[in-house]
């Protein structure tokens, strides 16, 4: 009961939040609020008994990435008033019936008691040992591909952003 | 279920990935050269590029070549299909090489980095034309598309190369959101992301709790490949890419970026459309007529031909889409189809292009269709190449082009889809309007120079020999494969 209250709970502020994200004007409250997204999913992570997920969610996204995100916005320095109010155009109303149609027929289906209780993560999975092991054993070949990916985003990133190159 | 860690063969695996060992090997001697050598204008990278290329590929066509079965190890499958495309994926790489050297000669932008980045963008499509596992493809698809993004921002001073690449990035990054989303919904109601095992009980999972979930993540990840091989309502973006990027990029796009997305979706299709045909069938037919219609339609009105071309390209996606609802009832005559569509639409395309880069050699891109104008005169060579390939896209019967298209429409009517071949037919007859225009342009038309009408820039300096070498060769194969369909006709069976 306690953990039913505990997750809808952070689902809220988590769907609130991202909501927020997407309406705000201004690109710094965005990212403030994204912060809280990122927190509050972090929780429903820790619930899932998944706690090495939710503390890299913390440290590397409601961290590191949105560092990065607000010196972005700071250093290209837009001013609030300089940006465009956002309008209602037929597309967006269009899109936004379409987007709320489909959460219905998707909570409809949900909606089928018994609902299917997902397993609990048990102690030794998901913890930084098993993650590890399963990276280099299971998930080898993504493993490398994803050093290939990284790869391309660094020389890419040179490629297009060092003054000469 | 996915073979374990010790059940793996290392050794076989190995001997399976060489080629692709040797195409990295290539992209990090490319961005040590950029980084260690001062030297810039040099034939050192391309050509090292243009022989890594050439040495994955012989290793490779000896895989096609041996009667061996095909080998799965779980996340990655390589079998006579992926070994196919994968060939397909190196032949475009190599045109694209060829026409980069003349064309980046011209700009005065030779850099290392660029070759490296192409190399290993055909790295991301090995991967997912290989891909058995969700998780695959999407790593596959990241990994071609990241590369692509960067090269299409390649020339830096061309606002037109930039806006193309953040275009194509933020396009990109929200269809891969899709993709991923559909992965988390499939994972989530069949609890693997294995290909094998979704084919095996996708039918089980229809019928079950999950059917909804399973319907929506396989729907979000047609979104995911609609974005990629730019099929309509997720094409808006391809003209405006196309026409930015530099014209080798956009060849490279066209050609091996498209035939790799179309062959991990046609795997997708294999695995998971045969369970609950009936949704699939109309989503993928009403996509297909969408699609042919307005890359048709839009290419008409265009002045520029590489965005005539773009959306003609669209509108091939869309004959390809006409086979995708028979892969529910005869994956095996959709899937050859599909394979031959694929092999002769990059001939055609790449070979359609590099007459753009011809044109476009000058420092700016002039590449309005009215430059064109006198071309039979000054150029009778080339003009005849380039009316060679638009007959081919066109599908005018001693080309290529056209048994690409009868074998295509041949596998829809055999499962029953008379009303879209008859859709697709009228749309070829529309695109004539198109194709036949550059040419009536080219031999009939005088050049006016008061509207600085023919005469682009390139096209006063000897043709480049390695510009030739690819008309050369697409044109070669357009005519050959057009006389003799049935070697490829062959081939493709033997990969499907």
């Amino acid at each position: 009961m306690f953990e039913a209250i505990l997750f809808y709970s952070l689902a809220a502020v988590a769907v609130i939040s991202a909501l927020l994200v997407v309406t705000r004007v201004n690109p710094i409250s965005s990212a403030l609020m994204l912060v809280v997204c990122f927190m509050a999913t972090a929780g429903v992570f820790a619930i899932l008994g998944a706690a090495f997920i939710a503390i890299l969610q913390i440290l590397l996204y409601a961290g590191a990435i949105m560092v990065l995100f607000i010196f972005v916005i700071m250093l290209i320095g837009t001013d609030p008033a300089d940006l465009k109010r956002r309008q209602m155009t037929f597309a967006k109303i269009l899109g936004a019936a379409a987007a709320v149609y489909l959460a219905i027929v998707l909570g409809l289906a949900a909606w089928r008691p018994p609902f299917i209780a997902a397993p609990m993560a048990g102690d030794a999975f998901l913890s930084p040992a098993t993650i590890g092991k399963q990276l280099v054993t299971t998930y080898l070949l993504p493993f490398e591909i994803l050093s290939v990916l990284l790869l391309i985003a660094i020389v890419g990133a040179v490629v297009l952003a060092k003054k000469k190159i | 279920m996915m073979p374990q860690f010790t059940q793996i063969d290392w050794s076989s695996l190995f001997n399976m990935g060489l080629p692709w060992i040797v195409i990295f090997a290539a992209a990090a001697i490319a961005f040590l050269t950029a980084a260690l050598v001062e030297e810039e204008n040099s034939l050192f990278t391309p050509v090292m590029t243009l022989v890594a290329i050439a040495v994955a590929f012989a290793l490779s066509w000896g895989r096609w070549l041996s009667p061996l079965p095909g080998l799965s190890f779980g996340m990655l499958v390589f079998d006579k299909l992926s070994v196919f495309v994968w060939l397909m994926i190196l032949f475009s790489a190599a045109i694209s090489v060829l026409l980069s050297i003349p064309y980046l000669a011209a700009r005065g932008f030779v850099k290392p980095e660029y070759y490296g980045l192409l190399l290993l963008s055909t790295l991301g499509m090995a991967c997912l034309v290989s891909a058995g596992d969700l998780l695959m493809v999407y790593l596959g698809i990241e990994t071609m598309s990241l590369a692509v993004y960067v090269l299409a921002g390649f020339l830096r001073y061309r606002a037109a190369s930039n806006e193309a690449a953040l275009k194509y990035f933020l396009i990109g990054a929200f269809a891969s959101a899709f993709l991923l989303m559909g992965i988390a919904f499939v994972f989530g109601s069949a609890g693997s992301t294995n290909l094998a095992v979704l084919a095996e009980r996708s039918t089980e999972i229809m019928a079950g709790e999950g059917r909804s979930f399973y319907l929506f993540g396989v729907a979000m990840l047609l979104i995911g490949f609609g974005f990629k091989i730019a099929a309509v309502p997720f094409h808006a973006w391809a003209p405006d890419v196309y026409d930015g990027a530099p014209t080798p990029v956009t060849v490279f796009m066209a050609t091996a970026v498209k035939a790799a997305a179309f062959v991990a979706f046609l795997r997708l299709g294999v695995s998971v459309f045969s369970a609950g045909g009936e949704v699939w069938i109309t989503v993928l037919s009403v996509g297909a007529v969408a699609t042919m219609l307005l890359g048709n339609l839009a290419a008409i009105v265009q002045e520029n031909i590489k965005r005539m071309l773009a959306y003609s390209s669209i509108a091939h996606a869309g004959y390809i889409l006409v086979a995708f609802p028979s892969i529910v009832s005869d994956p095996q005559g959709a899937g050859r189809a599909v394979l031959f569509y694929l092999f002769a639409y990059i001939l055609m395309t790449a070979g359609a292009f590099a007459v753009v880069v011809v044109m476009g050699l000058g420092k700016d891109e002039p590449t309005g269709i009215s430059r064109l104008a006198g071309l039979g005169k000054r150029r009778p060579v080339l003009a005849a190449t380039l009316t060679l390939f638009l007959l081919s896209l066109l599908g005018i019967p001693p080309t290529v082009g056209f048994f690409a298209k009868y074998y295509l429409f041949l596998t829809a009517v055999k499962s029953g889809y008379i009303w879209l071949v008859v859709i697709a037919v009228i749309n070829s007859a529309i695109s004539a309007y198109y194709y036949l225009r550059p040419i009536v342009v080219m031999y009939f038309k005088i050049p006016s120079p008061l509207v600085g009408e023919g005469q682009g820039e390139g096209e006063t300096h000897a043709l480049s020999p390695f510009i030739v070498a690819v008309l050369a060769i697409t044109a070669l194969g357009v005519a050959y494969f057009g006389i003799f369909p049935s070697n490829l006709l062959a081939i493709v069976t033997g990969s499907f």
